[in-house]
């Protein structure tokens, strides 16, 4: 089981996520936009996902994951977009942030947690 | 010359009188629009020249010249007839004006997303969504308690979505569902908001055109009228759920004064796609 940084805007995908992914004995971390997301990946050494949005105030989630490849080039943490954007232009960005997969919503809730147990367990 | 909001959609008259131009004022309001009259060549240029979001231009007489001139914009022109000088027939030319602009296809897409978010985000609450056709949120009488607005972008079009919800309804059909605490309820909303436009455009993505959603803000209807209202985009095209919980309405414009969106070969697209790994 993992602790999970989960990073959105919405306090219902957050709520949403966190019931699933304890459910399954996750530890969730969560932040409300980017700026937060970043304190708390430096705050939790341990984290083994981090899930992100991209639209966020403050800062975005791709800004987000573009200071943690910067900033913390150190910690290898798979991270994951969860966005409803679908640009290609976008998903370039995240792959050269070292995003590791980019899941759209609405998500399907068993396709999330089977992609979360293939870089957790 | 009148000043000229560069954040509106403009009809433009030319030559018409004030007979017409004083109906034609009446009529475009309702619709979202706002009418600027001219009376020579020259005016019309310089009002083309700083309108951003153009509906058309209605005129009469020999406009042959300018239009050769303007070529980029000849599909806005519109040359009328000394027969449609009544208030009915401009309120008929000008929805032909609006529907030639509206895309009727967004409906279906739009229709289709809602009731697969609407699924996927209220557990049990299954809706189905049709088209209520080309009008605005201000020609309804809807009643709500809440409204979303969101602007997106289809590149290169401008868009924005409007969304109201009748929460009192909602509440009687689907107990137990949303949250009590208004913060929540319209977190909630937001987020609907933001997923239903996601799925919209992923069909747009599906067919190679570039989409970006705004950051959705949620309103009471006190505080939506109260709203500055910012830019009007025109052609709304409005869908709602059949217990009339949800009217949801989209529009977009061509930031360039070019032609309306063409959707004539978007398909649905749905949301059941697999992860993707890089």
């Amino acid at each position: 089981m993992a602790k999970i940084l989960v990073v959105d805007d919405s306090e219902t995908l957050r709520t949403q996520l966190k019931k699933i992914l304890e459910a399954k004995g996750h530890e969730i971390v969560e932040a409300e936009n980017g700026v937060v997301g970043l304190e708390q990946f430096s705050k939790h050494s341990d984290l083994g996902l981090v899930l992100c949005d991209v639209n966020m105030p403050e800062m975005d989630g791709l800004t987000m994951c573009e200071r943690l490849a910067s900033d913390h080039s150190d910690r290898k943490v798979p991270t994951f977009m969860l966005t409803t954007e679908s640009s290609k232009e976008m998903k370039t960005r995240g792959k050269a942030a070292g995003v590791m997969a980019w899941v759209t919503k609405p998500f399907v809730e068993e396709k999330l947690l089977k992609a979360v147990d293939k870089v957790t367990s | 010359m009148a000043f000229i909001f560069s954040t509106s959609t403009y009809l433009v008259g030319y030559n018409l009188g004030d007979e017409i131009n004083s109906h034609l004022q009446s009529i475009v309001k309702p619709k979202g629009l706002r009418y600027h009259a001219v009376d020579t060549e020259e005016d019309l240029a310089k009002a083309l020249g700083k309108i951003c979001y153009l509906a058309g231009i209605l005129h009469t007489g020999d406009l042959d010249e300018f239009k050769a001139q303007s070529s980029q914009l000849d599909h806005a022109f519109y040359s009328l007839t000394p027969s449609q000088n009544t208030k009915a027939s401009l309120e008929g030319l000008t929805l032909e004006i609006l529907t030639k602009l509206s895309s009727p296809d967004l409906t279906e897409i739009m229709s289709l997303s809602a009731s697969e978010i609407a699924l996927s985000f209220f557990p049990g609450a299954e809706m189905t969504f049709k088209d209520i056709g080309q009008r605005t949120p201000q020609e309804d009488d809807f009643d709500a308690q809440f409204a979303v607005r969101c602007e997106t972008e289809s590149s290169p079009y401008k868009g924005r979505c409007e969304l109201f919800v009748n929460t009192d309804k909602f509440n009687a059909a689907h107990p137990d569902t949303l949250s009590s605490d208004i913060e929540k309820v319209k977190d909630a909303l937001r987020e609907y908001t933001n997923q239903f436009i996601g799925l919209v455009n992923r069909s747009f993505e599906a067919s190679d055109i570039s989409t970006k959603i705004g950051i959705p803000s949620a309103y009471t209807m006190e505080d939506f009228a109260a709203f500055p209202k910012g830019t009007l985009y025109i052609p709304y095209l409005g869908i709602s759920d059949s217990q009339g919980i949800f009217q949801i309405y989209m529009g977009y414009v061509h930031p360039e004064k070019g032609p309306a969106i063409d959707l004539t070969n978007i398909e649905y697209h749905s949301g059941d796609d697999e992860i993707d790994f890089f």
